[in-house]
């Protein structure tokens, strides 16, 4: 405390995916020399778990506090809050963002400006930051830098004179980008003295001192000591330690209006403080809390079971220590007749799933096995009472149900002008509305939708990619519920129905689904000593059907001395591999088979 | 390291393996050598015969049979096998003496093995009777050689009463069931041959024939004609009067079935010698699985630390083998004969198993108070039938208490 705020400059970066976010902070931490340069060192310091390390994304967002000594002589403290990189975290984003007075806008020299840019300098526009373009990989050949600058002048109305250009690999321009951060993004104001007011933008669990929460200080200040209460729950804590993000946490006497850091209050779960929540001081309360804070709600919903019954307390203890860290992530308990014991969990979205699933199966080393993913569904009954569902198996009579209702989104995909035909035809078939069309220059078009989240939860994506060959991008968020004409499909292994196959689909899609999953199921599932049917069927009509062939012959020619040892280990090896499959009926289901399913929701391409 | 509890009693069975080859099949995955020198023959030979010597001097009474295999024990030459043969009849007659032999190694010299009556039973590697298949397989011995053979093992039989056992393959590429049936004909035309090995032929890993089917360069027959195949065949030598008993192994009467090979699906106890030999026995209230190493200079100069390795079998390893075991054989599961062996009562502990079994396959199967058997078509699923016995016997906990 006690420092001066007029040298502190607080920014977060906002790109794409793959734009170099993570390579443009580390080369930040290098030029500012806070990490050493002996010793081994990490690739993109800031994305600390594995998967985000491979998938070249941040998921959760970080920071840190950089010392510069800027052109002027001033040592200046300059706080980067890294933001996640996926539309399913957008709010996690919002909060970071809301946490800084300036971003820096990161442009592919080579891709030029895609949805997820514009979405994000919205938001930083809503919240009054100050922006600066920056334009990366100037390095690369493909770099095409006077396009880009067209595009922040036409796309996006920034001033293309404030432009940095900086190859965030090799360090080229970064130390002009320092300068620039200093000059053009203002120092936080707020006022030092008046009731402490910080934003919750993060927050992490630590096993030895429970949950570190990560914060802005915009008014006030905190210390050690200090009864803080939390604005939403009213919770009040006591502060154990505060700190500022280096290559760890390092203690501070406090901190202050301005300031970017952390404090410990002896908060045992992460459930228990809420990411965009403020934080007051308990015997000197502020008046009003921060803006922008709001619940986060899952939008995916999906059961997971582990493959070998017998597992499920591991899969407990997993998804648990997974919860210490992801707030987002909620559970409850499950059964399925074809799984066994599970756990019916909500995700942000499909790559919050797909992270879920990799960290239970690497870091805890489980097979599971996910059941098809849903949205959340709103019901209404002819009895006129409303039921929201997410779960198949809760779909009630049919008879008894007067209408259901799907959530919707509003999508904005920005492409190349080449690929509009596809992707309006993709739309089309996503049952999407188009609600706008934004020639954005000569070359590129913004597309406007709203469709129903289930179409575009499965796959979407991936198709879009393929339509577009990479080029265009997809931004989107949740607008309502629209009326929807819903429908169980079952599936039916050898007769039996798999309730964990089960899924709820808009009725035109229903027959195209099942023969889809039914055509998978027939390759993924192995063929046994009796042929299996495999059927798809709403209500009592079948829809669709295929059938796996049984062995005809499977027997070993020889058995004598040596060769009852070998085959009996050929028998252990099996088994080993039985690990992976779920016995349905009579019928063993490789894990594979579900996943397969689960990734299988169209058959029109 | 064979405990003399093994070695000297009488139900002791033996195995010896001779690694030798003129030049090996394309199908076959067990551990032989091409073209071994003179020099090295003698000394696996030498160190042979010490090690059978030192076994025979420990028993007081003769194995009850001995199977001498290979590669191509025809390769040791008939003084040798002589020796060998004298030796292990030296504590009384070995009961079932059998000797496997390909159809060039049958020479003249050879009669003194059965002239002798050391040497009861004569196992003849025909594998087919039709040149284009021998191609396919590779065997070393030319058509008319093999044929030779055959009449050899007709004069064997009828002067000295050897019996007389024929391996014959099918489901070559390219091959029709007539081909076998033809081959079957000739073999049993001068009805000397009581006993008929019939594999289907399999594409083990690390054969050039496995190689050839990867490659594309050979065709197999498909699953379901082969599964025509063998019910045709079987059939076929049971109107003939061979009778399956095994899977692989037709027999004209209980009598000429193969003893030897009997034990080993009975798990009784036997010893292996020789590289890559494998051996079953007990040690006090332990199973010990003996393998030889697959090294012919190591069996050579090293002591029985060094050239076997010793394992114990757990009971979860022996229920394993013993289901294995059983249900390939025509007499199926002796339920009282498990519940003898392992402290779990059969259908009890299978009854989840017995009970989808009598669901779905009812009709290929047969189950009673005192048996679990497979008919034909279940035969024909064997493997699968052992996957479903051996699944709950993978969640027992080792050691099992009696």
């Amino acid at each position: 405390m006690g420092k001066d705020s007029h040298y502190t400059r607080n920014f977060c970066i906002i790109a794409h995916i793959d734009h170099g976010k993570s390579t443009l902070a580390d080369r930040f931490i290098d030029m500012a020399k806070l990490v050493s340069s002996r010793g081994p060192v990490q690739q993109q310091m800031l994305d600390n778990m594995d998967i985000e390390r491979e998938r070249g994304i941040t998921i959760k967002s970080q920071a840190v506090t950089i010392p510069y000594v800027a052109a002027d002589g001033h040592s200046y403290e300059l706080n980067l809050v890294d933001t996640p990189g996926h539309v399913d975290f957008s709010y996690e984003v919002s909060r970071a963002i809301g946490s800084c007075e300036g971003a820096l806008l990161l442009i592919d020299a080579s891709q030029g400006v895609e949805a997820q840019t514009l979405a994000n300098m919205y938001m930083a526009m809503e919240l009054n930051l100050e922006i600066i373009p920056v334009i990366n990989k100037i390095d690369l050949p493909s770099a095409d830098i006077d396009a880009c600058l067209h595009q922040i002048d036409h796309d996006l109305g920034l001033d293309p004179d404030l432009a940095c250009l900086v190859s965030a690999k090799s360090g080229l321009g970064v130390d002009k980008l320092f300068e620039a951060i200093v000059e053009l993004i203002p120092p936080p104001r707020g006022d030092v003295n008046a009731p402490l007011r910080a934003l919750i933008f993060d927050s992490h669990y630590d096993p030895y001192r429970g949950v570190i929460i990560h914060f802005r200080v915009f008014d006030g200040s905190v210390k050690k000591g200090d009864s803080i209460q939390l604005y939403s729950t009213k919770a009040v804590h006591t502060v154990e330690e505060v700190g500022i993000f280096k290559m760890g946490l390092v203690v501070t006497d406090g901190l202050s209006a301005g300031d970017v850091g952390y404090f410990i209050a002896g908060i045992k779960t992460i459930r228990d403080i809420r990411v965009g929540d403020t934080v007051t001081l308990a015997d000197n309360p502020c008046t009003s809390p921060l803006p922008g804070f709001k619940e986060v709600k899952p939008v995916v919903f999906s059961s997971i079971y582990p493959v070998d019954s017998n597992d499920y307390e591991e899969l407990q203890e997993a998804i648990d220590r997974l919860k210490l860290n992801d707030a987002s992530l909620v559970y409850e308990k499950d059964s399925s007749a074809a799984l066994g014991f599970g756990f019916r969990c909500g995700f942000l979205g499909m790559l919050h799933l797909e992270v879920v699933q990799e960290r239970i199966e690497r870091e805890f080393n489980l097979s599971i096995v996910f059941t098809s993913p849903s949205v959340q569904y709103i019901v209404h009954m002819k009895d006129s009472s409303v039921i929201s569902l997410d779960n198949p198996l809760e779909y009630p009579e049919p008879m008894k149900v007067d209408y259901a209702e799907e959530p919707y989104i509003r999508a904005e995909i920005i492409t190349p002008t080449t690929y509009v035909g596809n992707i309006m035809s993709l739309c089309m078939e996503k049952r999407g509305i188009q609600s706008a069309m934004n020639y954005l220059d000569e070359k590129r078009v913004e597309l406007v939708y709203e469709m129903p989240l289930a179409e575009v939860l499965f796959e979407f994506y991936d198709r879009l990619k393929s339509v577009s060959r990479g080029y265009a991008s997809f931004d989107y968020h949740v607008i309502g519920y629209r009326k929807t004409d819903l429908v169980r499909l079952d599936i039916l292994v050898n007769g039996e129905p798999v309730d964990a196959l089960s899924q709820l689909v808009f009725k035109d899609n229903a027959t195209y689904r099942a023969r889809a999953v039914c055509e998978r199921l027939k390759d993924e599932i192995p063929r046994q000593m009796f042929r299996i049917p495999i059927q798809g069927a709403i209500g009592g009509s079948i829809i669709a059907r295929e059938t796996i062939n049984a062995y005809r012959k499977d027997v070993t020619a020889k058995c004598y001395g040596g060769d009852i040892g070998r085959k009996r280990k050929l028998l252990e090896k099996q088994k080993e591999g039985k690990k992976r499959m779920k016995m349905v009926g009579n019928v063993e289901i490789p894990q594979q088979a579900f996943l397969a399913v689960l990734k299988t929701t169209d058959s029109k391409n | 390291m064979i405990t003399p509890a093994c070695a000297s009693y009488s139900g002791c069975s033996l195995y010896i393996h001779v690694p030798f080859c003129i030049r090996k099949c394309d199908y076959c995955p067990f551990f032989s050598k091409d073209n071994e020198s003179a020099q090295s023959v003698n000394l696996y030979f030498d160190a042979l015969f010490k090690e059978l010597n030192e076994i025979v001097f420990s028993k007081d009474r003769p194995f009850e049979t001995v199977f001498i295999g290979g590669g191509n024990p025809g390769l040791l030459g008939a003084e040798r096998l002589m020796k060998i043969a004298r030796l292990l009849n030296e504590k009384g007659k070995v009961r079932e003496f059998t000797i496997e032999m390909n159809p060039e190694s049958l020479t003249d010299d050879m009669e003194v093995l059965f002239s002798s009556s050391k040497v009861t039973r004569l196992s003849i590697g025909i594998q087919s009777l039709d040149e284009r298949h021998l191609k396919t397989l590779m065997r070393s011995a030319s058509l008319s050689a093999t044929l030779k053979a055959l009449e050899r093992t007709a004069y064997y039989h009828d002067r000295y009463g050897t019996d007389i056992s024929v391996d014959l393959m099918t489901c070559i590429p390219s091959q029709k069931v007539e081909d076998t049936i033809a081959d079957i004909d000739t073999i049993i035309r001068r009805g000397h041959v009581d006993h008929i090995s019939l594999y289907n032929l399999t594409y083990e890993e690390g054969t050039k024939l496995a190689e050839r089917l990867s490659s594309g360069s050979l065709i197999p027959i498909a699953e379901v004609q082969q599964r025509e195949f063998l019910i045709t065949l079987w059939d076929y030598l049971e109107e003939n009067g061979y009778h399956q008993y095994e899977i692989s192994n037709f027999s004209r009467t209980k009598e000429t079935r193969c003893l030897h090979n009997e034990r080993y699906w009975n798990l009784s106890d036997y010893i292996g010698v020789g590289p890559s030999a494998v051996g079953t026995f007990h040690d006090g209230e332990s199973v010990i699985r003996r393998t030889g190493v697959s090294d012919i200079e190591t069996y050579c100069t090293e002591n029985d630390e060094k050239r076997y390795i010793f394992e114990e079998l757990s009971s979860k390893e022996q229920i394993l083998e013993y289901l294995l075991v059983s249900l390939r054989k025509n007499e199926g599961i002796d339920k009282n004969d498990f519940n003898k062996r392992f402290p779990i009562d059969f259908s009890t502990f299978f009854s989840t198993q017995l009970k989808m079994i009598e669901r779905q396959f009812g009709s290929i199967t047969v189950d009673t108070r005192d048996n679990f058997r497979l008919l034909r078509d279940g035969l024909l699923l064997c493997d699968s039938f052992i996957e479903l016995f051996a699944d709950p016997v993978f969640d027992l906990s080792d050691p099992l208490d009696r």
